[in-house]
């Protein structure tokens, strides 16, 4: 039996899936690359104004574009893990890109755990909270197109609780000194 | 009547002397003249050693006083040190890190040598102290606040009193922090850590003694997290902070800096830090007048430093360990009456955080160990058109996940050449055209013309490190 789609049809696998997601990291990079460069032409007055768009742009596309990406996907009929892996290609590739940036000062070994520090590690729970929103944004949408089932159940919830509790620990306790000396003892422990 | 000379010699005091031995005792008194600066006045009038009060604190930048002119941080206390003793305007350090910056002050040797070479490699119990050497001389000393560096907790030789703190990696906390006295914890009496601190140290100053006494006192500020005591949290409200132009709000969370903890709009994060600059001011006029009222004042050698520099958005930096000169410069402030000659004349010589340990040794007269890299610097207070060092060596070590590669630069008067390790391009700065080091002139006409003496003074300041 066929299932039912509640007016969101399943799209073929560039639409579902890898258009939100290079949309998102096309708005990543291109804020990025703006923001990181736009002083060097020396214009003051539109650089703060620059700064001040395209700096919380790429925060936002990196740290919160699943809560975006997530809902498109499956409102295009991608499935949970599809959806899931078009809202990690952002902050995995600018995870990447800073494991590759590190590279320059740092062992490879080293450049990789450098890839589990904390703003990194926040990039990845804050999404992976946005995605539990945003999967329950979707099932809201598709209850009120009549289809029947909760909106609330423990795994969105649970992403969404993993996020703050991740948010918690690495940023807000001990204003994030505290998880930094315990990730400062793992890089002891590892590579001394 | 004709005065009969000896040959090849002259006659004084009716004592014969050769030309030989004339040249040896105008030699010897030429000697004693160079030399006489570099005496102290305790070895000069015998009995009488002056008292030390080293106040260190931690990422104060050099120019953050209102005697450096800031445009709005008032630093009444450290004005009134410069105009009675001596500001060094061109105080580095080097290495721009507090583990190894602070190893540096306490025994005069560079990074390489002493072994802290960044907050991870473990301070060794084989390095000396000034402390231990004026302990060796008969003071009573005390090491009062931050201790900050890797490994355990040594007991610190030549120290009657070791005051320090544990938590947080040894960064301390600005509240209610607990203290580690002479091996115990104790709770923190006063809410205020630099308040706190400064108590102690007001109560070893006051203590019953025969002998002149030696203090380290080490504050937490105004390290991160910038924190004011709660009667300053208003303070600098709505005055214009004038960040640099390539300086934004959110530039402390980018290129990995977010590591740096100053995590937040930059503008908070500064506002807090010139104020948390005034309330240690304040802790530093609490200790100044209580010398003053114990009637020692003059007899004490007040050294006030920052550990190092700091960045606030320039070259789009938050922090220090750079090579720039926002991060390698430290306040430094010298006031000791007897052996300052014009003071409230500020020096323009380069002095170094290494430079530290043999100027207190030899104000104090005792000897300088020759395991000590720096130089003291009593020639320059007694007189401020002395020559000084002409270039310097700074290098700085790997410290993960610190976003700095690794590198040595050395800096002159004019210039400053930076050799990285790994993939980063060199840099040249001409200091007189370009103070902010905005134009790299590595690979280009005048940057070539430039590199085959800098990199040669490099290599030559570089020698004793080894590889």
């Amino acid at each position: 039996m066929m299932a039912r789609t509640y007016g969101y049809g399943r799209q073929g696998l560039a639409r579902r899936m890898f258009i939100p997601a290079f949309v998102l990291l096309v708005v990543a990079a291109v804020s990025l690359a703006l923001y990181k460069n736009f002083w060097q032409l020396n214009l003051p007055y539109v650089q703060k104004a620059a700064a001040f768009i395209f700096g919380p742009a790429a925060f936002l596309a990196i740290g919160c574009g699943a809560i975006v990406v997530y809902p498109v996907c499956r409102s295009r009929g991608a499935s949970v893990a599809e959806a899931f892996a078009a809202s990690m290609i952002t902050p995995l590739a600018w995870i990447l890109k800073e494991v590759v940036r590190v590279s320059e000062f740092f062992s490879w070994g080293e450049s990789l755990y450098y890839g589990l520090s904390s703003s990194l590690l926040l990039a990845i729970a804050a999404n992976i909270g946005f995605m539990g929103l945003g999967e329950m944004i979707h099932r809201r949408r598709l209850k009120k197109r009549g289809r029947a089932g909760a909106v609330v159940t423990p795994v969105p919830i649970a992403a969404v609780v993993f996020a703050l509790a991740a948010l918690y620990v690495i940023l807000i306790w001990g204003v994030g000194v505290h998880w930094f000396y315990i990730y400062q003892e793992g890089y002891k422990a590892i590579f001394h | 009547m004709s005065r009969r000379f000896p040959r090849g010699g002259s006659v004084s005091s009716g004592r014969t002397v050769t030309r030989r031995r004339a040249l040896k005792l105008i030699g010897g008194t030429l000697a004693a003249c160079t030399l006489a600066p570099s005496l102290s006045l305790g070895s000069l009038q015998g009995a009488k050693r002056p008292n030390v009060v080293f106040i260190l604190t931690d990422d104060h930048r050099w120019d953050a006083m209102s005697n450096m002119n800031h445009p709005f941080v008032q630093t009444p206390h450290l004005d009134r040190l410069a105009r009675e003793g001596v500001r060094f305007n061109n105080a580095f350090v080097t290495t721009s890190l507090c583990s190894p910056s602070r190893a540096s002050f306490l025994t005069g040797q560079y990074a390489h040598t002493h072994g802290v070479k960044n907050n991870l490699t473990p301070w060794s119990d084989s390095n000396v102290t000034f402390l231990e050497h004026f302990k060796s001389a008969g003071y009573d000393t005390a090491f009062i606040g931050k201790w900050h560096m890797p490994g355990r907790l040594p007991s610190l030789r030549g120290v009657d009193r070791f005051i320090t703190f544990t938590v947080q990696g040894g960064q301390g906390r600005y509240f209610d922090c607990p203290l580690i006295v002479d091996g115990r914890e104790e709770p923190s009496r006063k809410p205020y850590i630099t308040e706190e601190l400064t108590d102690r140290a007001l109560e070893f100053i006051d203590g019953r003694r025969e002998n002149p006494f030696c203090l380290y006192l080490s504050h937490k500020a105004v390290h991160h997290q910038f924190l004011p005591p709660p009667d300053l949290k208003d303070l600098y409200d709505g005055v214009d902070l004038r960040l640099p132009p390539e300086a934004d709000s959110m530039i402390s969370i980018v290129d990995g800096q977010v590591v740096t903890g100053v995590v937040g709009p930059l503008e908070y994060h500064y506002r807090n830090y010139c104020r948390t600059i005034t309330a240690t001011d304040r802790e530093v006029g609490r200790l100044l007048d209580f010398l003053e009222a114990m009637g020692i004042l003059d007899d004490t050698v007040v050294v006030y430093a920052g550990d190092n520099g700091f960045f606030w958005g320039e070259h789009r930096l938050v922090d220090k360990r750079w090579p720039y000169e926002e991060a390698i410069r430290f306040p430094l402030i010298v006031r000791y009456p007897p052996m300052t000659a014009d003071p409230g004349v500020a020096a323009d010589q380069m002095a170094l955080n290494i430079d530290l340990a043999p100027t207190l040794l030899d104000m104090a007269g005792l000897p300088i160990p020759g395991s000590m890299e720096g130089s003291s610097l009593v020639p320059v207070l007694r007189d401020r058109s002395v020559r000084g060092r002409e270039a310097f060596l700074y290098e700085y070590f790997k410290d993960f996940p610190y976003n700095v590669p690794e590198h040595l630069a050395v800096r002159t008067d004019r210039y400053k050449y930076i050799r990285y390790q790994g993939r980063r391009k060199s840099e040249i700065f001409d200091l007189a055209n370009d103070p902010k080091e905005m134009n790299n002139l590595f690979g280009t006409p005048e940057g070539n013309a430039l590199l085959p003496e800098l990199s040669a003074l490099m290599d030559r300041l570089a020698q004793r490190r080894g590889s």
